[in-house]
């Protein structure tokens, strides 16, 4: 019997083909876009969060705790003293280690050979340029001219606030901002690098200065503000614990995992999710109507071919059936294409993306992601997307089945 | 076979009723082949839906072949068509997707027999209704005459108690529409099959052995011939 009712429903499909196909279309386009949109915003996320960790967070950082309870000021003042010590003790726990300072500033250039005199604020980071490799992969984005070198009154620019300002290698600049006792301090320093970073963050705000020379200039020495830690991440509580042990004895300071220190990513990046999540779930619904809508005309279109088959003695449930693999297999061949345009979709993200880098030099999208938006291939999604796809297509047509079959046989036949 | 006393159907038609049947009683042997006439709103096609099993009466008793239809649930409905009755449309109402055979082979599937006699049986229907070489045409490609010739077929390949046939012969000309009453005639007498049909054509009415008039919903003739 279900062979029969099975090669009913098919030829009935093929009895409408522009009906079904356009309903499969409506389903492909739903779980094709799907699939597109996920891949992208997975890579997105994996792509900010190695971003995130290989130039701004690291595995975790050590603080002051009266620091991280106004970091959105940037308290330059409350900052880690003998930060040499505490490195130490990382150190010898076998944990890699690179202190930074971050303090507020206004940069300030002149015309000649600047087009125009201009400035702008800014967050100053002084980096050791030594230990800054072991945590962070700053150095290996070097674009144009050279590294820092520790002591000398240099910069480094992230492309983006270079191609802004319009600076280059050589180019002077000037620095205004205040040291930990509150006192005005100006640097004037040479423009010795760009950096081209993956993270847009870094290219559009980087500033970076060796961390003894602005470690003198902010007169804090030995100071930073953090000590950023990088340890392997299949391992975090066991590495988490070495840290806060080292720190029991030290009740000022406090460490903090990557997840809080990117605390603003992740809000922004599970917003856009739930956003993303709504926009796709508006699109199955509209397939959904879609196919809904073609099985209601397919019972109402058929309600004497219906009459007829009850009269015979075909059981309401066998018609349930019938109408159901109908709705069923116009859900897999939407799903089939679906799929197949979902790999299109991904083919061209993974191997091409969509370059984005354009708007991303001035507007923060929350994301770590600087050029092109690339794709990943996930199968769970295709394949759960194949079977959601065949699993609504049937849900929604249990509705105008049910209405169809309300009505006596008599009436179906009149129809 | 076919015992009713005193059927009684009323519909309601906005706010006024109409009285479909008003007490019909009769009695239907075996094998006889019987027309229920009448002009149109009499009630013919009221009775043979309930006879059919496909309409509940508001009154009165219906034994067929000694049991009460009016106390089967659903499914005993269902299983009671499905098994023991035939039905023949005006209109009809083959499959359009499903070829002559498949159309016909439709009422033994599901009675879910073998394959094998699903095949000789559906064939040898097809070629006594004449229409060996056409067993794979599908409905649009047969004339109105051939589509009842299925329809006929498809009612009788199972072998039913009864067949009801509801004016079989309104949608087709006056020779085609002989040349089915030929059909269903012979048929009758070589199977033995019952055959009840509702008609206001003269010329149907002369084929049956049996002619119940029915008027405004009672029976005003009842003739044996």
């Amino acid at each position: 019997m279900f062979r029969f009712i099975s090669q009913l429903a098919w030829k009935n499909l093929m009895r409408y083909k522009r009906r079904t196909l356009i309903t499969a279309l409506a389903i492909a386009m739903g779980i094709g876009m799907y699939i597109g949109v996920d891949s992208m915003l997975k890579s997105a996320e994996q792509e900010s969060e190695r971003n995130l960790h290989d130039f701004e967070t690291g595995s975790g950082v050590i603080t002051t705790k009266a620091y991280w309870d106004s970091k959105e000021r940037i308290p330059t003042s409350e900052y880690i003293e003998h930060s040499n010590v505490l490195l130490q003790s990382l150190s010898d726990a076998g944990l890699q280690a690179a202190p930074r300072i971050q303090a507020q500033g206004e940069l300030i250039v002149y015309e000649d050979p600047y087009p125009v005199d201009g400035s702008m604020r800014v967050i100053l980071t002084g980096i050791d340029p030594v230990r800054d490799e072991k945590v962070f992969k700053l150095q290996k984005t070097l674009s144009k001219g050279r590294f820092l070198k520790e002591q000398n009154p240099e910069v480094i620019l992230g492309s983006w606030i270079a191609e802004k300002l319009n600076a280059d290698v050589g180019y002077p600049i000037t620095i205004v901002t205040r040291t930990v006792n509150g006192y005005m301090q100006t640097i004037d320093a040479t423009v010795v690098g760009i950096i081209d970073a993956p993270d847009p963050v870094i290219n559009r705000t980087g500033v970076y200065l060796p961390l003894e020379y602005l470690q003198e200039m902010l007169e804090m020495p030995q100071g930073a503000t953090h000590i950023f830690i990088n340890f392997n991440m299949s391992n975090v509580n066991k590495n988490e614990q070495k840290i806060n042990e080292i720190l029991l004895n030290q009740p000022m300071l406090m460490y903090h995992s990557w997840e809080k220190l990117a605390e603003d990513y992740l809000a922004i990046a599970g917003a856009k999710q739930k956003g993303t999540s709504f926009i796709l779930l508006l699109v199955f619904i509209i397939a959904a109507v879609g196919i809904s809508n073609t099985m209601l005309m397919a019972v109402y279109e058929r309600m004497r071919e219906l009459g007829m088959l009850r009269a015979m003695g075909m059981e309401d449930a066998d018609i349930k059936n019938l109408f159901f693999i109908e709705a069923g297999l116009i859900g897999i061949i939407g799903a089939v294409f679906g799929v197949v345009l979902g790999i299109a979709f991904d083919f061209y993200l993974v191997t091409y993306g969509f370059d984005f880098s354009m708007f991303l030099k001035d507007i923060d999208i929350g994301y770590r992601v600087g050029g092109a938006f690339h794709g990943i291939w996930n199968i769970t999604t295709m394949i759960s997307c194949f079977f959601i796809g065949a699993v609504i297509a049937v849900l929604v047509s249990i509705f105008p089945v049910r209405r169809g079959l309300k009505k006596t046989i008599v009436e179906c036949l009149r129809k | 076979m076919i015992t009713i006393d005193a059927l009684v159907k009323t519909y309601r038609e906005g706010e006024s009723e109409v009285h479909a049947l008003r007490g019909v009683s009769l009695e239907i042997k075996p094998g006889e082949f019987t027309a229920i006439a009448g002009p149109s709103g009499s009630g013919k096609t009221t009775l043979l839906n309930i006879i059919g099993l496909l309409d509940d009466a508001d009154s009165g008793k219906i034994l067929i072949d000694g049991r009460d239809i009016q106390t089967f649930s659903g499914k005993e409905r269902a299983r009671f068509r499905r098994e023991k009755l035939g039905f023949v449309f005006q209109t009809f109402n083959l499959i359009p997707v499903l070829t002559a055979y498949e159309n016909v082979a439709l009422a033994l599937n599901l009675l879910q027999i073998s394959a094998k006699e699903i095949e000789s049986r559906t064939l040898a229907i097809l070629h006594e209704v004449g229409l060996k070489g056409a067993e794979n045409r599908l409905p649009s490609k047969l004339s109105g005459g051939q589509q009842q010739r299925v329809a006929i077929a498809r009612a009788l390949v199972k072998k039913p108690l009864l067949v009801l046939a509801d004016e079989p012969t309104a949608n087709l000309d006056s020779v085609t529409g002989e040349e089915i009453m030929k059909l269903m005639l012979e048929l009758n007498k070589k199977h033995g099959t019952t055959f009840i049909f509702s008609t206001h054509d003269p010329m149907v009415m002369q084929y049956a052995t049996r002619l119940i008039k029915l008027h405004d919903g009672l029976i005003v003739s009842d003739e044996r011939r």
